[in-house]
């Protein structure tokens, strides 16, 4: 998996045989070349210009071009893969539009984030991880979607209250806040479920679903919902227990964030730091419970994508979320 | 995904054809001198770049070789003046 990030404003991208040139756009200063073949991924975060040259070679060989913010915000991507799996989307719609099953998916994205919430908690001995076992019987046992959410809601605040307890001194927080997120460690959350999020959209198009029709999340004009229905069971596991190592190690500190805005942004040369950090985990191997393989953690988001798809069309009785033990 | 890791070497009396070469190599590895290449490769990006060099080299005018290192050997390259090869997965940031 070559990903390359783009965190220079001023960049100038564009394919110079089989080669991609990264330049600052004035003047004549390259900042990478590198062979388009090891290249997967483009991740431009800023005003980077790209070559149609460039754009025409990203989607016929199917590397993903992705454009964030520079604060971290998605704003829009070519994808890896055309979705050719319309099978796939017709039984994704059916089950949408059917309450039983809506529902029952419903229930195995908050048992997935649930159980590997627990998990992290625990191994870390955060005081009140206990609280959370009760919100999985709840959750199994919620007879309709709006007691679910209810329940994922609760079990949420109880979830970051003793997440809260695992960060260093100067970095914790009394609840989860965003739009803007109000302290550093929201704001380093923020980012992470963006990139997660990011993740949960490829693979779901690489697996032919559309990303935007969910079952635990509403639909709504513009929002990816089976992306965050799928990165439910990856919050914790990838994004939160970056975070937490991050901070906890030290490798970013108060300094590296920004408050000239009223809130604290993580600045700009603090951003590879918490890249490399990213990337590192989701290479980080992993046995797969149901595949009985080791896959790295980008791997396995495909094949929880992939699984989603057997469920629908009937190969599979239900949806089985990725859990950690 | 087991990596291929090779050498290429070449030299050819035609200025065009030095060229393209360059120009076919720059895609697939690293240039270490003017005609000498180090690239880290999949068995089918092999496989796709021996095709256009079995297209472009001119078999009578020409040589080309490339080296197969066996993994033990590029652990134990010793290298002046550059890093080496980055595996293809590690990311860039730019």
């Amino acid at each position: 998996m070559g990903v390359v990030y783009v965190l220079e404003p001023d960049a100038y991208l564009s394919k110079e045989g089989g080669t991609l040139k990264i330049a600052r756009r004035a003047g004549r200063e390259v900042l990478l070349q590198k062979p388009l073949i090891a290249v997967e991924e483009i991740v431009v975060l800023g005003n980077a210009v790209v070559t149609p040259a460039l754009l025409k070679h990203c989607a016929q060989e199917g590397i993903g071009l992705h454009y964030m913010s520079p604060a971290g915000a998605y704003y829009a991507g070519l994808t890896r893969t055309p979705a050719k799996n319309a099978p796939a989307r017709v039984a994704q719609f059916k089950a949408h539009l059917d309450p039983a099953q809506k529902l029952a998916l419903a229930r195995r994205f908050v048992l997935g984030k649930l159980r590997n919430g627990l998990v992290l908690l625990r191994r870390n001995g955060a005081p009140g991880w206990e609280t959370l076992r009760g919100a999985l019987a709840d959750a199994e046992g919620a007879l309709d979607e709006d007691t679910l959410r209810g329940v994922e809601g609760m079990a949420a605040d109880a979830y970051f209250r003793a997440f809260a307890s695992l960060l260093p001194e100067g970095f914790q927080f009394a609840e989860r806040s965003r739009r803007p997120p109000r302290d550093p460690a929201n704001s380093l959350l923020s980012l992470a479920y963006t990139l997660l999020a990011k993740e949960c959209e490829s693979a779901l198009q690489i697996a032919g679903l559309d990303p935007y029709v969910g079952f635990l999340h509403e639909i709504r004009y513009g929002r990816a919902s089976l992306a965050l229905d799928l990165m439910e069971e990856f919050r914790s596991i990838l994004a939160d227990s970056v975070v937490l190592s991050l901070l906890n190690n030290r490798r970013l500190t108060l300094e590296d964030f920004d408050d000239t805005e009223g809130y604290p942004k993580l600045r700009k040369e603090a951003w590879p730091k918490f890249l490399r950090a990213w990337e590192e985990r989701l290479a980080e191997r992993v046995r797969h419970p149901l595949l009985g393989k080791g896959l790295s953690y980008r791997q396995t988001l495909l094949a929880q994508a992939r699984i989603l798809v057997k469920h629908l069309l009937g190969e599979l009785p239900q949806y089985e979320p990725f859990t950690v033990r | 995904m087991r990596e291929l890791y090779l050498v290429i070497a070449y030299d050819t009396p035609d200025d065009r054809r030095r060229a393209q070469l360059a120009k076919l190599l720059k895609g697939f590895g690293e240039r270490r001198q003017y005609s000498v290449f180090e690239a880290r490769l999949t068995r089918e990006q092999w496989a796709h770049l021996k095709g256009r060099l079995e297209v472009l080299v001119d078999k009578k005018e020409d040589i080309l070789a490339v080296y197969f290192l066996p993994p033990e050997a590029v652990g134990r390259t010793w290298r002046i003046g550059h890093q080496g090869l980055k595996r293809l997965e590690e990311p860039d940031f730019v």
